[in-house]
């Protein structure tokens, strides 16, 4: 069976599910984050599906577009992040999710 | 001209609610003086071309604003709509009364720019004086019972809030709690005649052909119930029988007898001195305490038709006197005493009212006003400069305030009836009233009663006298009483702006008594008078000489016995001391009476706190819980912790996307696209 | 395109290498399991750079050159470095992994057993976003590839359609990464207590130092003048008397 549209998104899905459990159950910070980079790392190959699968005479590549400048955000994401996760050290001494605790009134 | 009647009766109300605008309160406080002096000549005005046109009907002026239809399913055919109305009607009562409450309200808004100076309420104390004169004066020149009972109430609650004034005094607060709440006691007596009446009378009423200056017949009129009442009497009215008029005039009669602190309920007139003393004066002389006298005059045609009731408001009016003047002899405090004096001589006018003088009892209700000012105001100066209310530790008003005691001079004469000034001419026409017996429609009372009555009415005025003059002496003559802080050389005159006031008063309380002179007072009986035509006035020489006798008489001998201590006046007054303890009685009933009026309102007044305590609070304490108790569930997803909420962001919008999914697929019936 | 089977005739869609897709396909959901899964943070942070190689290959059989160019940089470059500078900067030396914080600190039991709970989480978005995809299979427009492309080459066209149609986001997104860059570092910065503090704690430090050495000098030469002396010499009373 040639490879369609379908199998890329099967992938995407499970690379974002992935990173989905990821955030909802790694306890350091950086785990998260980790996590979080294979939600957006699975996005972008559901972009870049649609693009190699879609209307390539009127929109040609724009998905690869998308995903390029995705790709970017991210970059930028993951930096900003670490320096937040960064400053929560320095206040709360800790990375732990478990022990960042103070989101409560 | 007649329609100035709306001005006069709005334009207080209008100074009241501009007081609040201007900056300062001194300022302010100016605006309800030019509101009640321009209602005073705008009165005026109206009272003129009134004596001009005498012989016409009176004029009304109404609005009405709504009508209540009753509901026609639940049988209510009985009754006819009720249409509220409110307006002003020009007669000769409430042409000469309006000018009156006006002068006084003036007189005592000028006072209170002296004695009230620097007060921290005053642009509070002057509106509620502009809010007390427009409803006084829009109570005087009511044409309903209805606009009559809203501006009772409306006194009621400006006495209240005056009395009141000082609020951080723990006596005034009381005082005014207590007039308030035996007032209402008289209000719900009015509210319930108002309804009987309108229940009786306006499905009749609706049948009538429509009276000139209103559209829709108003069962609640004076003018329509006039007629309604006679008629009623003699049974031309369905539904209507003597048993209907006697209720509505026994409730007519408790409502006055509060207000106008007739015997049982005389206490409150003298709590009204707990506020500041100007207003008290008004209270007293124009305003609250003369509502229930006017009430009853204006109800008169009613009480025409049960001449029995006017004999017992006559016996009321009479005992209240007598009760009054006892206390007044006995007290101490100089202004209770004014208090108790007044609420004497508003008995002294039910008299003349119960015995068929209706213009005699108004005639002594309009010197009275005066008079009563005029001590109550005076008393006040020599409160102010002296710090001191008991008249034992007064003395020396005469070459200390010679104004002001001059002015205290005469109002004690105009209040004793001595020769010739307003009182006397007054109180002779109750004398007189007493003496002739008759009602306008001929009826007589009974002899008995007719002898109770003049004996109580004599002794009234002797007794009054001898306490007002007792009053004069103790208080201006001899040397003040030595107390600590007081320098009785420092007591000066009072201001200027207390000072002026006490002049016109006094002379109107000598001149007003030349109207009484023979040919004169005719034209008061011309002016205001029972029925359709103008009554004549009973004139008895024995009436005058007797008056003459007992007001001149009481008051000389007040004179010697206080201030020239004479031998001989002394022993009669100490042989009559057996009067002393009748008046100690009287004096002391007054507090014991409190006391338990106080404990009984003191237990009625428990049931709410009661009813909250075993129902309310148990109720709302089990809804509380209840929240609690369904908040502690959802309070556990609040974990602080940024995992968890991570958790239920994701899981939320996994659900969401779930079942967006599914609408849009259309497994949703009804919803999206249809698969 | 090299790694695609030569274009058949007729200009008829390009179709993806097979067995290479299944090969990254598989790395890469192999990689991200290891990257969640993984206990010591610093292999996490390496399988997650293998991760990004997977992802580059995949994106490379599709046919996305530029873009599986610039995964490979941001996946296995990017981030790796700089979750690595992070957790240096925030682990306590020496650096334990994460299962040393449940022996540092007693956990509600319902944390331990969170994993359940976000893998069915996971496994739910996943089967959602898989069933909608199986679901609408028939409904996806896949119109074949036209020839330009085929000559030109993905990554020129791909530069000619960010610099026309997307000019405006590829700048901005210029800008963003300026943003990012300063930003962490001013997030990042230690605020001026902090640097008091640190300053001030320093000085103490070197000052305790200071009085410390001085003493230790004072010692070593009273130490100095009697030799044989154990230095508690001073403290024998006998001494006092001079006897």
């Amino acid at each position: 069976m040639s490879i369609g549209v379908t199998h890329l998104l099967v992938a995407s899905a499970l690379i974002f599910g992935t990173g989905v459990y990821g955030v909802l159950a790694r306890r350091s910070l950086f785990g998260v984050l980790l996590a979080l980079q294979l939600m957006l790392a699975g996005a972008d190959v559901a972009l870049v599906a649609f693009a190699r699968f879609g209307d390539a005479v009127r929109q040609p590549l724009d998905g690869t577009a998308f995903a390029f400048l995705a790709i970017l955000a991210g970059a930028a994401e993951v930096t900003v992040a670490v320096a937040l996760v960064l400053l929560a050290y320095r206040r709360h001494r800790t990375v732990q999710v478990d022990e960042l605790d103070e989101l409560a009134g | 001209m007649y329609n100035l009647a709306w001005a006069v009766v709005l334009v207080p109300l209008g100074a009241c609610i501009l007081t609040y605008l201007p900056e300062s309160p001194r300022r302010a406080a100016f605006l309800p003086i030019l509101g009640t002096a321009a209602a005073l000549v705008l009165s005026l005005l109206v009272l003129a071309y009134r004596l001009e046109h005498n012989s016409s009907a009176p004029y009304q002026s109404v609005i009405t604003f709504i009508t209540f239809s009753p509901n026609q399913d639940l049988g209510g055919g009985v009754v006819g709509d009720f249409h509220p109305q409110v307006g002003v009607r020009v007669d000769g009562l409430s042409a000469v009364m309006m000018p009156v409450v006006a002068l006084v309200s003036l007189l005592v808004q000028i006072h209170s720019l002296g004695s009230m100076r620097g007060d921290g309420g005053l642009r509070r104390y002057f509106a509620l004086l502009g809010l007390g004169t427009f409803a006084m004066l829009a109570f005087v020149a009511s044409p309903n019972y209805f606009h009559l009972y809203v501006m009772w109430e409306l006194v009621a609650v400006v006495s209240w809030l005056l009395v009141g004034h000082w609020w951080h005094r723990p006596e005034s607060l009381r005082a005014a709690r207590r007039a308030f709440v035996i007032s209402r006691v008289g209000d719900l007596a009015l509210l319930l005649a108002l309804v009987l009446t309108f229940v009786k009378f306006s499905a009749n009423v609706a049948l009538l052909p429509a009276t000139p200056g209103q559209d829709v017949n108003d069962p609640l009129s004076f003018t329509v119930l006039g007629q309604e009442w006679h008629r009623g009497h003699l049974g031309a009215v369905a539904g209507v029988g003597v048993r209907t008029l006697v209720v509505t005039a026994l409730l007519l009669l408790v409502a006055a007898a509060f207000r106008s602190a007739q015997l049982p309920i005389q206490s409150w007139l003298a709590d009204t001195t707990e506020g500041p003393a100007p207003a008290a004066a008004l209270m007293q002389s124009a305003t609250v305490a003369t509502m229930g006298v006017f009430l009853i005059a204006r109800s008169y045609p009613l009480f025409l038709e049960v001449p029995q009731i006017l004999a017992l408001v006559a016996v009321l009016g009479a005992a209240t006197a007598v009760a009054g003047a006892l206390a007044a002899l006995a007290l101490v405090d100089m202004q209770r005493i004014i208090a108790y004096l007044t609420s004497s001589h508003l008995g002294l006018a039910l008299v003349a009212l119960g015995m068929g003088t209706l213009s005699a009892g108004v005639f002594h209700l309009f010197t009275q006003a005066w008079t009563v000012a005029l001590l109550a105001l005076a008393a006040a100066n020599v409160v102010r400069a002296y710090g001191t209310r008991d008249i034992r530790q007064l003395g020396g008003v005469w070459e200390r305030m010679p104004w002001t005691a001059r002015a205290l001079l005469v109002g004690c004469a105009g209040s004793s009836g001595v020769l010739l000034v307003s009182g006397f001419w007054s109180l002779d026409g109750v004398v007189a009233g007493v003496l002739h017996n008759r009602l306008p429609n001929g009826v007589s009372a009974p002899a008995v009663v007719q002898a109770l009555i003049l004996i109580g009415v004599l002794a009234a005025m002797g007794l009054g006298a001898l306490a007002v003059i007792r009053l004069f002496a103790v208080a201006c003559l001899g040397d003040p009483a030595r107390r600590r802080g007081f320098q009785p050389e420092r007591v000066r005159e009072a201001g200027d702006s207390m000072r002026g006031p006490l002049l016109p008063l006094a002379a109107l309380t000598v001149v007003v008594g030349f109207a009484g002179i023979l040919g004169v007072r005719a034209t008061f009986g011309n002016v205001v008078f029972a029925g359709s035509t103008p009554q004549h006035e009973p004139f008895s020489v024995g009436a005058v000489l007797l008056t003459a006798i007992l007001g001149t008489g009481a008051a000389a001998l007040g004179w010697l016995v206080w201030v020239r201590r004479e031998r001989a006046a002394v022993d009669l007054a100490a042989r009559t001391a057996a009067a002393t303890p009748l008046a100690g009685a009287g004096a002391l009933l007054a507090p014991a009476r409190a006391r338990v009026a106080s404990a009984f309102l003191t237990r009625v007044a428990a049931l709410p706190g009661l009813l909250e305590a075993a129902v309310i609070e148990p109720t709302t304490e089990a809804m509380a819980g209840a929240v609690e108790v369904a908040a502690a569930g959802p309070r556990r997803l609040r974990t602080g912790r940024l995992s968890s909420y991570a958790l239920t962001a994701v899981a939320a919008t996994a659900l969401l996307a779930l079942g967006v999914t599914l609408a849009a697929t259309g497994h949703f019936p009804g919803v999206g696209a249809s698969r | 395109m090299w790694l695609a089977p030569a274009p058949a005739a007729g200009g008829e869609s390009v179709s993806v290498n097979g067995p290479l897709f299944y090969l990254g396909a598989t790395a890469a959901v192999a990689g991200a399991v290891l990257v969640v899964t993984l206990k010591d943070l610093r292999t996490a942070v390496m399988a997650f750079a293998g991760f990004g190689l997977a992802l580059g290959l995949l994106l490379l059989v599709v046919g996305a050159d530029l873009v599986a160019g610039l995964a490979v940089l941001v996946f296995t470059g990017v981030v790796p470095a700089v979750v690595l500078a992070g957790m240096v900067l925030t682990t306590d030396p020496p650096g334990p992994g994460e299962d040393d914080a449940r022996a540092r600190r007693p956990v509600l039991s319902a944390v331990l057993r969170r994993w359940p709970l976000a893998l069915g989480v996971a496994a739910g978005v996943s089967a959602l976003l898989i069933g909608v995809a199986a679901a609408s299979r028939g409904d996806w427009v896949t119109g074949p590839y036209p020839s330009e492309l085929l000559d030109r080459g993905t990554t020129a066209t791909l530069g000619h359609v960010l610099f026309n149609s997307y000019a405006l986001p590829f700048a901005g997104a210029g800008v963003l990464l300026l943003a990012a860059a300063v930003g962490a570092t001013v997030v990042a910065r230690r605020d001026r207590i902090e640097r008091d503090m640190d300053r001030a704690e320093r000085e103490r430090a070197e000052r305790a130092e200071r009085v410390r050495r001085r003493r230790e000098d004072r010692i070593r030469a009273r130490e100095g003048r009697r030799p044989g002396d154990s230095g508690m010499a001073a403290a024998i009373p006998g001494d006092e008397d001079g006897g």
